[in-house]
């Protein structure tokens, strides 16, 4: 059963593989509770297309690390999901940890936070490069690494994987992360905050490279700006809910309360001061009633207290809504 | 209308060590061994016979009302063999924990308190003890100073408080560079009491973990230096004596390893179930992720 | 762009902390060589300045020296005037009082001793020269968190029950509560969520004001631009354009 959305128009990336309509990545009503009882995911709906990347924006407890690690098959196994996630036409809710082993560097692959915890310290980075077939069975690679390696910017490969990972630096070690990641060209490549352990100034390469060897990517990223450069949509999350997506082009501020908040409080660089949001986030143990957001929102009204906007129109407010 | 509240997280954590250690499955389970254990060694010897009574006419008797774990080879009441034996394998294994646990804490601490020579020297004392062959040390100490149960409690103390001493000074040098400890440093606080209420009571939890965990060596050293001949005379009843007396009349006895070996399982294995659940609450990064 | 510094080396005892000269290298691997050459830095009291530069860059070992937990191998380190190393054999410095210099860390978490109620950490300096109630440190602990918008937490809790935000807020309090003349802050945002983050920026700010000198250090250079008055960036141990807003280079290969 092939589960195609044809637009009517095709968008083209800034620089990159033109998107078309065909959906790659499709949640449908995904809802994560862990072991303990809290509910990371409370009902996420989302879609990444062909060709674009899609940045998942939000802050701790958001849930935006739980819905990649399920778009990957790397959730703890206390964990419970319901809904659907679909990698082109393969449900992959459910499946076993054998199926995903099969299925992870073909299907979907994964750039974790932090590479030197990803690397083996006592091996090369060639081992670690080799693994992503090798753990395929193939003795050869699929590819021409080296050529991939050079392309995304590490001058003379074949020389510098014989180094272990301590002596590359945290931007060029991501990026040999990235090719392993990509070696069998899959549909679609998940990145778990690849830059946060990484210096500022080097995030800006390293998610150019993911940009340039992932075909579609799902790029989860706490940076607000850098997110928006790197990609073409963005979804907020808050409180285990995507509460707007907007396209990383579009001009003006965001609609939904908390995205404008999270805006105001990304430092500029020669603004004043970034704004302040008081008061925290709901947990997964909570159990909300009406918007999560309402407690820490200056346009709250009597409606955001009883009941949870949904996502519509892009955006899951009351207030925008009523506009 | 935004609400400056914030809220702290979830459920109370309990200070105490005791009860995050009750807390814990493993820890429960270990703890209500080694108290069932205790009460058994402490007074049950009241309630059973004379456990050196030897009676030649009933050599390797059958379990029965009379003697429920049957009789040795002297005729003598496993059941209140076992009981008092405990008494020496276990309690003698708790006194050797306790004195290595305390020698190596006091010289650790001061070798990673005070630095310079006094911790070069200390050191140096550290490894040269930890280098050498304990069995050869016990022996020597117990040939100059004579067989006994007293005698081999010194041997292996001098044996084994260099470890802790050790582990000890490697944590409290640690503790130095520590984030809290830096801001105290840096407040002015002074070294005494930054020792005595940050790294002090965090040494010892780690220490207590690797006391607990090496409490099976200490209890099968003992046995097997007894089963030399070298500690518990006869007719001392200790479990690792007793399990090598049986030896010759297992076939015919098999009984006979019942007393003792449930002895040795059910106290080592609440010690150890202590010592791992104490390694999760010293470090409860570990206990997360699962 | 760039306001202009607005203690301008005054204040009555001139810098709170100056660096001259301070060299402090050491070996790190076989080939590797870090650490910081001939720094120089001054601040003034109710200044930010900021220090800026990649991993390994020197600007932690900068960080050390400015904060006299490590000695120079060469140069001087001054705290209000006076060499704090000289005549010094050991590695204690001779500060004008106690207390002059406090830390915020990267890690709130793990900041503040676990085993502790937050109460006893944010008043443990004020307890070096006098003996205090465990009342009087309690009421003083819920007084100074209250300052700072934790009105509402427990002063009886332990860190791992609150959030990242919240303990770094409390790190800053103890920081504070002996009144030191100088902050030495390293990375306070880089592991907080950037709406917490927000908060401890205008913390840091709301500090200065009050007269406390701060020396922040952080490999992001868009805290660095909104926070502090001026900025120091350090490329391989050496102050490269002291004084300038850094030129945004965003497109760096490698």
């Amino acid at each position: 059963m092939k589960l195609r959305r044809r637009t009517t128009s095709n968008r083209e990336a800034a620089d990159g593989p033109r998107i078309d309509a065909e959906s790659v990545l499709s949640i449908r009503g995904l809802r994560i509770t862990y072991g303990n009882g809290g509910m990371a995911l409370r009902g996420v709906d989302l879609e990444v297309r062909s060709g674009e990347c899609v940045a998942l924006v939000g802050e701790s407890g958001s849930g935006k690390t739980t819905l990649a690690r399920a778009v990957v098959g790397l959730l703890p196994r206390s964990a419970r999901a319901r809904g659907s996630v679909r990698l082109g036409e393969r449900e992959m809710l459910g499946l076993s940890d054998r199926e995903w082993r099969k299925l992870r560097g073909r299907t979907v692959g994964f750039v974790s936070q932090d590479p030197f915890a990803a690397c083996d310290p006592l091996r090369s980075v060639g081992h670690h490069v080799e693994e992503s077939w090798r753990v395929h069975g193939d003795r050869r690679p699929p590819a021409n690494h080296l050529d991939r390696l050079a392309e995304l910017g590490i001058p003379h490969p074949k020389e510098m994987l014989r180094d272990r990972p301590h002596q590359w630096s945290g931007g060029m070690l991501q990026r040999a992360t990235t090719v392993a990641a990509s070696m069998y060209d899959p549909p679609l490549l998940v990145a778990d905050e690849p830059t946060s352990a990484l210096d500022a100034e080097l995030a800006d390469g390293v998610l150019t490279s993911l940009r340039r060897a992932g075909r579609s990517v799902l790029l989860v990223c706490h940076d607000l700006d850098l997110a928006a450069k790197h990609s073409d949509r963005i979804a907020v999350m808050y409180a285990g809910r995507i509460v707007e997506e907007r396209d990383s082009s579009q001009p003006g501020q965001p609609r939904h309360p908390y995205s404008r908040a999270l805006l105001a409080a990304t430092p500029s660089g020669g603004g004043g001061l970034p704004r302040e949001l008081p008061g925290t986030a709901p947990g997964p143990l909570e159990v909300l009633q009406g918007c999560a957001f309402a407690g820490r929102c200056t346009h709250a009204g009597d409606l955001c207290t009883i009941s949870t906007p949904m996502l519509v129109d892009d955006v899951a407010c009351h207030m925008e809504h009523s506009r | 209308m935004t609400t400056t509240q914030e809220r702290s997280r979830s459920k109370p954590e309990s200070r105490s060590v005791v009860v995050r250690l009750l807390r814990h499955g493993g820890g429960r389970v270990g703890v209500c061994l080694l108290v069932v254990v205790t009460v058994a060694l402490v007074v049950g010897p009241f309630f059973v016979g004379d456990p050196n009574d030897a009676d030649y006419t009933n050599e390797l008797a059958r379990p029965s009302w009379e003697h429920p774990l049957g009789t040795d080879l002297a005729g003598r009441d496993m059941l209140a063999r076992t009981l008092a034996g405990g008494r020496y394998s276990l309690g003698i294994a708790a006194l050797v924990s306790a004195a290595t646990l305390a020698a190596g804490l006091l010289l650790g601490l001061i070798a990673g308190l005070a630095g310079g020579w006094i911790d070069k020297f200390l050191s140096r004392v550290f490894d040269v003890l930890l280098g050498l062959p304990w069995l050869v040390v016990a022996l020597a100490i117990v040939g100059a100073l004579g067989p006994g149960l007293m005698n081999m409690v010194v041997a292996l103390t001098v044996i084994g408080w260099a470890f802790f001493a050790r582990l000890a000074r490697n944590e409290t040098i640690g503790a130095r560079d520590r984030p809290d400890v830096v801001a105290a440093r840096m407040a002015g606080v002074p070294v005494r009491r930054i020792a005595w209420t940050h790294v002090v009571p965090n040494v010892i939890l780690i220490l207590l973990v690797a006391v607990t965990a090496a409490f099976t060596e200490v209890v099968l050293a003992l046995a097997g230096l007894s089963f030399l001949g070298l500690g518990a005379q006869p007719p001392t009843p200790e479990w690792g004596r007793m399990l090598a007396e049986t030896r010759g009349s297992l076939t015919i006895a098999p009984w006979l390893v019942i007393g003792p070996g449930v002895g040795l399982c059910l106290g080592i294995a609440g010690m150890l179930l202590v010592s791992d659940a104490l390694r999760d609450v010293a470090d409860p990064s570990r206990h997360k992720g699962r | 762009m760039r306001k202009p510094s607005r203690h301008d080396h005054a204040g009555p005892d001139g810098p709170v902390v100056r660096t001259i000269g301070a060299t402090r290298v050491y070996q790190v691997g076989p080939h590797g060589v870090r650490g910081v050459c001939d720094f120089d830095l001054s601040v003034a009291p109710g200044e930010i300045v900021g220090l800026s530069g990649r991993s390994g860059s020197g600007k932690s070992t900068a960080l050390r020296l400015v904060s006299a937990i490590e000695r120079p191998d060469s140069g001087r380190v001054e705290f209000g005037g006076r060499d704090v190393w000289a005549g010094v054999r050991g590695s204690s410095p001779q500060l004008p009082r106690t207390g002059y210099v406090m830390p915020v860390f990267q890690d709130p978490t793990s900041s503040l001793d676990p085993r502790w109620a937050i109460y006893r950490s944010v008043t443990e300096p004020m307890t070096v020269h006098r003996r205090l109630a465990r009342a009087e440190r309690v009421a003083a602990a819920r007084t100074m968190l209250a300052g700072v918008g934790l009105e509402h937490v427990d002063v009886h809790a332990l860190p791992s029950q609150l959030s990242g935000g919240q303990c770094q807020r409390v790190a800053i309090v103890r920081a504070l509560s002996g009144g030191p003349a100088l902050l030495v802050a390293d990375e306070p945002t880089a592991s907080l969520d950037v709406t917490s983050a927000a908060g401890i920026m205008h913390l840091l700010r709301r500090t200065a004001d009050a007269g406390t000198a701060i020396v922040v250090v952080s490999h992001d250079q868009r805290v660095l631009e909104t926070l502090a008055d001026r900025i120091l960036r350090l490329e391989d141990g050496l102050v490269v354009q002291p004084d300038q807003p850094d030129q945004p280079d965003r497109l760096l290969s490698n």
